[in-house]
């Protein structure tokens, strides 16, 4: 049965009012009204149920999930639109927006990390806040990597299809091989760990190989130099973050990646030198850890906002 | 079964059999990935089927691709809810062990209570957040946005009014 509007919005009232006011009288009159029509009992029933929903989830998820949703949501109903006005031609505006991240095949979230072996039996993990879509057919073996970082272990193909993991960037060819894919800011970056690859930028004809050791960024026009791969670059894979003389700023924003909220490192600390292995398991001690080694206190404003200084 | 549903019938098998490709097509070109296009081009039918419109449309295209229109509306809602709900979970302090079957009902009850507030203005859904969820009363939300207690009250009876309409019994 259909309740008039009316009769909710005085459901509602009563709601606020016992919220407000829970005394003897207030309850007694609650129930005189309760009781002087079935329709108010109904209300009153549907009034359970709303609460009921709310209280199936901890109210503090409830509230950050709705709240990230709608932020994310913006941002997808922005392109969103535009494409739903356009043509077809849109879509390859959108790659690397977070609507091509929210469809991915497979995603970690911050922090998280993720193995899993594909259909011809190669081996993919995914770095954190990475999202990755996995386009196998007959002819070739794909991966599009939307955002974050990957690894990628080839295994022989009884069809000898090639292997391509496509970026906004370009493609990267595996020719029989172990390596890295990660994208930051409008660059693709592939680290070859095993054998070699072929990068080609989306809008060059350009071939460039990658040999063991190397690794090469590559924006879509063009690829940067060669240069040597960093050591512990796949560290990661079995939860380290592994650094030989790296710029505490450098380190700092490395270990964002892994953490939600805001890392941030004062500049009268950036520049002092850091090597070692740090568990990815818990960033936290990392944190704690610097404070034994360097000149450095750690400033805790929330869960969400850290920031390195001089001690 | 009725000559009308007879009718019916024929009408979807038409349908789809003259604008499924086509769907496909579209959807594939907005979403960029085939399984996810094929899929709600499936859904799309469904929708259609249900709603029991297959033999009167009179420009099956426009149709078919705003029903896909708002599909994928819902999709990115879903998604975006699924992925804001992990992103907080993991957020937490504690480490929680959820189940598939559980998560997905919490994401389903998220989707709810999203579509329940879907609609509400900015300052009516704050103060009815604020009271729902953070447990605050309704003086400390007046004088947490320095405004009187009875505008707060007038928003809460707003907010579930709308709630209560949409609901259902």
């Amino acid at each position: 049965m259909s309740l008039p509007r009316d009769v909710l919005e005085a459901a509602a009232r009563w709601y606020v009012e016992l919220r407000c006011e829970p005394n003897a009288a207030t309850r007694a009159a609650h129930q005189r009204w309760l009781d002087s029509d079935p329709r108010n009992q109904q209300a009153w029933a549907r009034l359970d149920k709303l609460q009921g929903t709310f209280g199936q989830v901890a109210p503090q998820l409830t509230r950050s999930a709705l709240a990230g949703a709608r932020a994310k949501r913006r941002e997808v109903l922005k392109v969103l639109s535009i494409l739903l006005a356009s043509g077809g031609a849109g879509t390859l505006a959108w790659r690397g927006t977070p609507v091509q991240a929210l469809l991915a095949d497979q995603r970690t979230a911050t922090g998280e990390r993720h193995a899993l072996r594909l259909p011809d039996g190669s081996r993919l993990q995914l770095n954190t806040a990475s999202a990755v879509n996995i386009r196998y057919s007959n002819e070739l073996r794909q991966l599009d990597l939307v955002e974050g970082e990957i690894l990628v272990e080839t295994a022989r193909d009884a069809l000898a299809r090639p292997f391509v993991v496509h970026t906004a960037e370009g493609s990267i060819r595996a020719l029989g091989t172990r390596f890295l894919v990660r994208r930051d800011a409008g660059l693709s970056q592939v680290s070859v760990l095993e054998h070699a690859v072929e990068v080609r930028c989306a809008t060059g004809a350009q071939v460039q190989r990658v040999e063991a050791g190397q690794r090469l960024a590559f924006s879509a026009e063009s690829p940067g130099p060669l240069r040597a791969a960093l050591p512990g670059a796949d560290a990661w894979s079995r939860d380290l973050l592994v650094v030989s003389d790296w710029r505490l700023g450098d380190f700092i924003a490395e270990l964002q990646r892994y953490r939600p909220g805001h890392l941030g490192c004062a500049d009268a600390v950036g520049d002092l030198r850091i090597s070692g292995a740090f568990q990815l398991g818990d960033s936290d001690i990392v944190l704690d850890n610097l404070t034994t080694t360097l000149p450095v206190r750690i400033r805790r404003f929330s869960r969400f906002w850290v920031r390195v200084e001089a001690a | 079964m009725s000559s009308a549903d007879l009718s019916l019938q024929k009408a979807v098998h038409s349908l789809y059999e003259d604008h499924h490709s086509w769907l496909c097509g579209w959807l594939r070109n907005r979403l960029g990935c085939v399984e996810h296009a094929a899929d709600l081009a499936q859904d799309t039918f469904i929708r259609v089927i249900t709603l029991r419109k297959a033999a009167e449309l009179r420009e099956p295209r426009a149709y078919l691709s705003s029903v896909a229109r708002s599909l994928m509306i819902d999709l990115f809602r879903r998604r975006a809810l699924e992925q804001a709900y992990l992103e907080a979970l993991a957020a937490r302090p504690e480490a929680l062990e959820v189940s598939p079957e559980t998560r997905l009902q919490i994401i389903e009850t998220l989707v709810e209570i999203d579509r329940l507030l879907d609609g509400l203005g900015g300052r009516t859904r704050e103060i009815f957040l604020m009271a729902q969820l953070d447990g605050l009363s309704y003086v400390e939300i007046a004088r947490r946005l320095a405004v009187s207690v009875t505008t707060v009250k007038k928003h809460a009876v707003r907010a579930l009014t709308h709630c209560l309409l949409l609901v259902g019994d």
